[in-house]
């Protein structure tokens, strides 16, 4: 929303590092692989594109939602809270900070459709109530900046193929899935998406001088372009390994051998807040 | 929790969506307006709470009013803001001369005013609801916006959810007219009533419902029309039975403006939202070429001397 995203709270409080969100993850890693991990990320993602899509949802809203779910995550482990209603709330409250407020119980009514009900076994009460401990994890950082309308903007300037702008928007909505929004700013990740889509484009060829000219024009540094890039196509190779049949049996896992507080993290997060 | 961290005192108004208290830091001892948001236990927090918490972590300008805290009790959402002493409707009743101030006042007040309002257009936020109750005054003569709670980007609501009616004389008339096409222009609107009100006195449009604001407008700048503002009809609410008034001069009905002032003044209040200028333009108007404020920090000393009185 703020025009300006080097003075914004995603630049100053809520640009990370690898470092930082690979030590938030040991807890969990003690538990499951990081190929599971990466499949119980890839999961709850899905679930957000799909309630998304069933609700006609923007898809800046979801974009918002899941930079939410990431950086729950990049704070908190999946072991220690329930990731199903995490990402329920990010949607919800998402919706009324992009300004599309819809009624919390058309939303968890969504999640336990697409989610089925086995897993999911929440209700509006425990999202109204977790909303506030999300927004609280974020510091109350909710504005969110997105790669979308600069990279629409450059693709116009650049004047690529619509197909390479459709493909563009794709890369852009699977980046969600990954780190990458909390690890850079979104206009490099604009600018990367262009320079990948710029070696698919079915002529290449005719776009290439063009596109390189641009990129010298450019006041970026490449380096980290090429850095994110092949960011990207990592990520394509883990995805395309992903499969959901597995879900239950990672949820499982992350829950297992903790006798102890195994199936109060709900109740544990209620009783934290009212303390 | 903030009973524990913070002392609630006197009730001092009701918000939009909200009950506003004094309050004091048990730490620290300062004052702190405690603005108290109930929650709905189905809905969770309401929208515009949550809207005006992320836009006031986002916007740090010395003419904005700052948010401290969130605090969270079970039934209770409570924003922790900067105390200011006085609104501008409150500081007019009590400072001006049957609510009148200042002609040197009055341009202090816009230029900070409008100072806030640059920013938060440069940073693409609407603010939507000004007026003089949502404008704070402290100590020092320096101006905050505050009450962040309808700055969102579409939909105007007409009522809140208290009773209290948002009020109708700050808005724009294409907003009347039913436009929803608006951005930063409906908030030149509002500044430019409020710059009249200022010297006046008086509000220049209090009109008590849609149609009334309307009319009041068209007889003080002429009733519209497609030649006057090229696609008016076209708007939802236009009413090809509007009675026609002539424009009238802005500068009989408010003597007290000085010309650069009324030059100004004519810039903001345009009928096309287009033509309205900008926050930042408006900061160039010849009009302001004698205000000296070099940084917020100084807007105290640059203070005209014979408001001192108006000091608390």
């Amino acid at each position: 929303m703020t025009a300006n995203y080097w003075e914004s709270s995603q630049a100053l409080q809520w640009k990370l590092t690898q470092e930082e969100l690979e030590e938030n993850r040991k807890e969990d890693l003690k538990y499951i692989t990081e190929r599971e991990y990466w499949h119980l990320t890839y999961y709850c993602c899905n679930v957000a594109f799909k309630i998304g899509r069933t609700m006609q949802l923007r898809q800046r809203i979801i974009a918002t939602a899941l930079t939410y779910f990431k950086r729950f995550y990049a704070r908190n482990s999946y072991r220690g809270s329930e990731p199903l209603l995490v990402l329920t709330t990010c949607i919800y409250v998402a919706t009324k900070i992009e300004e599309y407020p819809l009624h919390i119980k058309n939303v968890v009514d969504e999640a336990k459709n697409v989610i089925g009900e086995k897993l999911f076994k929440f209700d509006c009460a425990n999202v109204a109530e977790f909303e506030f401990y999300l927004m609280e994890e974020m510091d109350f950082y909710l504005i969110v900046h997105h790669s979308y309308r600069t990279l629409t903007k450059l693709m116009l300037d650049l004047k690529l193929p619509v197909s390479s702008i459709q493909q563009a928007w794709w890369i852009t909505n699977d980046i969600y899935r990954t780190d990458i929004p909390l690890l850079y700013p979104p206009h490099i990740i604009a600018v990367t998406i262009i320079f990948i889509v710029g070696v698919l484009i079915p002529d290449a060829n005719k776009y290439k001088d063009k596109i390189k000219e641009w990129f010298i024009g450019l006041n970026v540094d490449m380096n980290e372009i090429v850095e994110l890039s092949q960011e990207i196509i990592n990520f394509y190779e883990l995805w395309t390994d992903y499969s959901d049949r597995n879900i239950y049996g990672i949820l499982k896992k992350l829950r297992a051998s903790s006798s102890s507080d195994n199936n109060n993290n709900s109740n544990k997060i209620a009783t934290d807040k009212k303390k | 929790m903030s009973e524990t961290r913070y002392l609630k005192l006197e009730k001092l108004g009701e918000g939009t969506y909200a009950t506003v208290f004094k309050g004091q830091n048990l730490l620290t001892n300062d004052i702190v307006a405690l603005k108290e948001i109930h929650l709905d236990s189905e809905e969770g927090a309401p929208s515009t709470a949550i809207r005006e918490i992320s836009l006031m972590k986002e916007l740090r300008h010395a003419n904005i009013v700052r948010l401290y805290d969130v605090i969270h009790t079970e039934k209770i959402l409570t924003l922790v803001f900067e105390f200011v002493d006085l609104d501008l409707k409150k500081y007019m009743d009590s400072h001006g001369v049957n609510g009148a101030l200042e002609p040197s006042l009055c341009k202090h007040f816009m230029f900070q005013l409008l100072r806030g309002i640059a920013y938060c257009h440069e940073n693409r936020v609407l603010h939507r609801d000004l007026k003089p109750q949502n404008l704070l005054i402290n100590k020092n003569g320096e101006l905050k916006i505050g009450d962040f709670g309808l700055a969102r980007a579409y939909g105007i609501p007409v009522n809140t959810f208290s009773n209290e009616v948002v009020t109708l004389w700050y808005r724009a008339p294409d907003v009347l007219l039913g436009s929803r096409n608006y951005t930063t222009n409906i908030d030149i609107w509002s500044v430019g009533c409020i710059m009249a009100e200022m010297y006046s006195g008086k509000p220049l449009f209090p009109g008590k419902t849609n149609e009334d604001q309307l009319i009041r407008i068209f007889k003080l700048l002429g009733t519209p029309n497609d030649m006057t503002w090229p696609y008016v009809s076209k708007l939802p609410e236009f009413n090809n039975n509007f009675p026609y008034y002539p424009e009238q001069d802005l500068a009989l009905k408010l003597p007290m403006i000085d010309p650069l002032g009324i030059d100004l003044l004519k810039k903001m209040l345009q009928y096309q939202p287009k033509l309205r200028i900008s926050a930042r333009d408006a900061l160039n108007h010849p009009y302001f070429q004698d205000i000296t404020l070099a940084n917020p920090g100084l807007v105290r000393n640059n203070m005209p001397q014979q408001n001192q009185q108006y000091h608390m």
